[in-house]
C-alpha cells in the first residue's frame, strides 16, 4: 500500500492513468474476482466498482503511485464485503459444485503419462480452488494466478508474510489432498467400468 | 512447484473477459468518471503517515477554512445586527432585550441621523418612545420606581440632546432652530396631556395601590419642566419664515398620512373618521394660509404655526394609536369648523335657542318672583347676544356667542326644574325655523320673543 501518497505534481493526467490502469488490470482483476466469488456478473460488477471507488479516491485529491496493489486492495476489500453479505449462498453454492466436473477429470485423466500428470495437477488444482476455505484460495490465487510476491500478499491481507507463508503451504497441501482423492475415485470408476 | 505455478498461472489465464464484456466495462467506467469529474486539484488533501506526524515540526501549517468560518460569521452577524434589534424594537424595561434596542438599536439611528434637524426629530421620538413604554408598564401594573425613575432620566437626557440640538441649530438657522422647538414642545404638551389624562383614568384604576396618586408623576414632571424651558425659548422667538413652516407643515402632512394609511384601524372605526376630518382641517388651514400670505405674511405664518402644531399632535397621536385611544382626540386636536359647518351649527344652535325660549315662555307664569327675575336675566343676556350676532359678520363669532346663549338658556331651565315645575309637559314639538341665513332671521324671531316678553 505505498502507492498512495500526497501529489507534488498536480499537472499530470489523472484520466489518462487511470484508463491506462484500467486497460492494465481490467482482465487480472476480473480473473481474481470470478475465481473468488465463482460469478461471472459479480465478477464484473465487483471490478467495476473498483474502478469506480479509486476513481472517486482519485477525484478527493489523492494521488495513486503504483496502481495494482491499489486496485488489488480495494478489490479485495469489496471481496470480503461480497461474502459477508451472502455467506449462505456461497457455501451452497459450494456444496454443489461438487463432483460437477467428473466427467472432464475422466476425460484429463485419459491423458498420457508423465507430461500429461505434469499437465493434469496444475489444471486439476485450478479447477479446485474453489473447494479451498477462502482463507486459503485467496493467498493461492493471490500468489500463483495473480504472481504476486509474499511481501505484497502480506501488505494486501493485512497479515505478517509468515502467516501468508503458511496459509500458502497448507492451501496446497489440501489441493494435493484433494487431487489425490479425485484420482483415487477416478480409478475406482475406471475399474468398475471395466 | 514451479512446473504447479506455471500450468495453474496458464489454467487460469483462460479465465477472461469477454470482448463484449470488457467494452461494456469500460464503458460503464468512463461512464462514472464523466457523471463524477475529477474536482479542481487546488487543494490536494495530504496523507499523513504515523511517522510524519510524530516527526517535530516547529512550522505546522493550520489551514484555515476561510469561507466556513466567514460563512459562520456573516450568519452570526446578520443574527446579531438584524434579528436581535427587530426582537428587541418591541421590547418594555425589564426585558432582557431592552438594552439593545435603548443602548444599541437607538443609539446607532442616532449616530446615523446627521442633521441636527434630523436628530432632534428622533430624539423627540424617543421621548414618545419611552413614555409611550411607561405607559404601558403601568398599565400592566409593573411600573416600579426603580423602572420610572430610570425612564424619567432617559426622557430628561433625551430632551437635554434635543435642546443642546437646537442650541447649536439656532447659530446657523434661528428659524430652524424655533421649528424644532415648536415640534418639541408640542410634542411634549401631547406626551405630557396624555400621560395625566391616561393616567387619571386607566391607570389610577390599575394602580390604585399606589399612595402617591398619579404614578407616572416623576415623568410627568420632567416633561413639564423641560416644557415650560422650550416654551419660554418658543415665545421669545420670532415667527419663522413662512416657506420654512410651510416645508415642515409639508413632511408633518405627508408624514401623517402615511401613518393613518398604516394604522390598523377599521375604514369606518370612528377614530379613523375624526382623525380623517382633522386632516382635512389641515389642508383646508393650509389654503387659508396660503391666501391669507398676500395680505398678511405675519398672520399668514402664525396660522401656519398653528398647523404646524396640529400636524404634529397628529403625528405623535397616530405613531402610538393604541396608547392615545384613551386620549379624546377632541382634546388635542379639536375639529376645525368650516364656513358651511358653522352656519349649519348656527342654524341648529339658533333653532335650539328658540325651543328653549318657548319652554320658558310656557311655564313663565308658574315662576315665583324670584325664579321669574333669574330666568329674565338669562333672557335678557340671549338678547343681547342675539343683536350681536344679527351685527355680527364672521360666523365663527356669532356661533360662538348662539353656543353662549344656548347654554345660559339650559342653565335658566335647569333652575326652573330645580323649583319643581315640570317643564315636560310643556315641550313643544321640535321644529326647524326656515331659516337659510341665520343671523338675520335670529334677529327676526328675538323680536318677535321680544314683543311677546314685553306683552307679559
Amino acid at each position: 500500500m505505498a502507492g498512495v501518497r500526497k501529489t507534488h505534481d498536480i499537472e499530470e493526467n489523472h484520466e489518462e492513468r487511470f484508463l491506462k490502469a484500467f486497460d492494465e488490470f481490467n482482465d487480472a482483476l476480473f480473473r481474481h474476482a470470478f475465481l473468488r466469488v465463482s460469478n461471472r456478473e459479480k465478477a464484473v460488477d465487483l471490478v467495476h466498482d473498483t474502478f469506480t471507488k479509486v476513481w472517486a479516491y482519485l477525484r478527493n485529491g489523492y494521488e495513486i503511485d503504483t496502481f495494482r496493489p491499489f486496485l488489488y486492495k480495494v478489490l479485495n476489500n469489496l471481496i470480503i464485503d461480497e461474502y459477508r453479505r451472502r455467506k449462505e449462498s456461497s457455501l451452497d453454492a459450494l456444496f454443489e459444485m461438487d463432483g460437477v466436473d467428473e466427467g472432464s477429470f475422466n476425460e484429463l485423466s485419459e491423458s498420457t503419462a508423465e507430461a500429461l500428470a505434469a499437465t493434469i495437477d496444475g489444471r486439476k488444482a485450478f479447477e479446485l480452488l474453489e473447494e479451498l476455505p477462502d482463507q486459503y484460495k485467496e493467498v493461492i490465487i493471490l500468489r500463483f494466478v495473480d504472481q504476486l510476491g509474499p511481501r505484497e500478499i502480506s501488505e494486501l491481507i493485512e497479515e505478517s508474510e509468515n502467516v501468508v507463508s503458511v496459509r500458502i503451504h497448507r492451501g496446497l497441501k489440501m489441493l494435493r489432498q484433494k487431487i489425490e482423492g479425485q484420482d483415487e475415485q477416478a480409478e475406482k470408476n475406471r475399474t468398475k467400468k471395466k | 512447484m514451479k512446473r504447479f505455478s506455471e500450468q495453474l498461472h496458464t489454467k487460469a489465464n483462460t479465465v477472461k473477459l469477454q470482448a463484449d464484456e470488457r467494452r461494456e466495462l469500460r464503458a460503464r467506467v468512463v461512464t462514472y468518471m464523466e457523471y463524477h469529474p475529477l474536482q479542481v486539484p487546488a487543494v490536494m488533501k495530504s496523507v499523513k503517515s504515523p511517522v510524519q506526524m510524530a516527526a517535530f515540526s516547529p512550522f505546522n501549517m493550520v489551514q484555515i477554512p476561510f469561507s466556513i468560518v466567514l460563512k459562520w460569521s456573516a450568519a452570526a452577524a446578520a443574527f446579531l445586527l438584524v434579528v436581535v434589534p427587530v426582537l428587541a424594537e418591541r421590547s418594555i424595561p425589564g426585558d432582557n432585550l431592552y438594552a439593545v434596542k435603548v443602548r444599541f438599536s437607538e443609539e446607532v439611528r442616532s449616530t446615523l441621523t446627521l442633521t441636527s434637524y434630523g436628530k432632534v426629530e428622533w430624539e423627540t421620538e424617543r421621548i414618545s418612545r419611552r413614555i409611550a413604554e411607561v405607559r404601558l408598564l403601568a398599565n400592566e401594573g409593573k411600573l416600579t420606581n426603580e423602572v420610572e425613575a430610570e425612564i424619567a432620566a432617559a426622557v430628561k437626557e433625551h430632551t437635554e440632546i434635543v435642546q443642546h440640538e437646537i442650541d447649536v441649530m439656532r447659530e446657523d438657522d434661528v428659524d430652524q432652530a424655533t421649528l424644532a422647538s415648536i415640534q418639541l414642545t408640542t410634542t411634549l404638551e401631547l406626551q405630557s396631556a396624555s400621560l395625566q389624562e391616561g393616567g387619571n383614568t386607566t391607570l389610577a384604576l390599575a394602580m390604585n395601590d399606589v399612595a402617591s396618586g398619579n404614578p407616572v408623576q416623576m415623568v410627568v414632571d420632567v416633561i413639564n419642566e423641560s416644557l415650560s424651558a422650550n416654551e419660554s425659548q418658543v415665545e421669545a422667538a420670532a415667527i419663522p419664515a413662512y416657506d420654512k413652516i410651510m416645508a415642515r407643515v409639508e413632511i408633518n402632512t405627508t408624514r401623517a398620512y402615511e401613518l393613518l394609511n398604516s394604522l390598523s384601524i377599521e375604514p369606518e372605526d370612528k377614530l379613523r373618521q375624526d382623525l380623517n376630518r382633522r386632516l382635512e382641517d389641515v389642508n383646508r388651514s393650509i389654503e387659508k394660509s396660503k391666501s391669507m400670505r398676500g395680505e398678511n405674511e405675519v398672520l399668514a405664518s402664525e396660522q401656519l404655526v398653528e398647523v404646524l402644531q396640529s400636524t404634529q399632535k397628529l403625528v405623535v397621536y397616530m405613531s402610538d394609536i393604541e396608547a392615545n385611544r384613551a386620549i379624546v382626540l377632541e382634546t388635542v386636536v379639536p375639529i376645525i369648523w368650516t364656513e358651511e359647518e358653522q352656519k349649519q351649527e348656527l342654524v341648529r344652535a339658533s333653532s335650539e335657542i328658540h325651543r328653549k325660549q318657548e319652554i320658558l315662555k310656557t311655564v313663565m307664569p308658574k315662576f315665583s318672583i324670584n325664579l321669574s327675575e333669574k330666568v329674565a336675566y338669562s333672557l335678557e343676556i340671549v338678547l343681547n347676544n342675539e343683536s350681536l350676532i344679527a351685527s355680527s359678520t364672521e360666523v365663527a363669532k356669532a356661533l360662538n356667542l348662539a353656543k353662549e346663549s344656548d347654554n345660559v338658556l339650559t342653565d335658566a331651565l335647569l333652575l326652573v326644574e330645580a323649583s319643581g315645575i315640570d317643564i315636560t309637559t310643556a315641550v313643544i314639538p321640535e321644529e326647524l325655523p326656515q331659516a337659510t341665513t341665520t343671523p338675520e332671521v335670529l334677529s327676526e324671531e328675538s323680536d318677535v320673543e321680544n314683543e311677546a316678553e314685553v306683552s307679559e
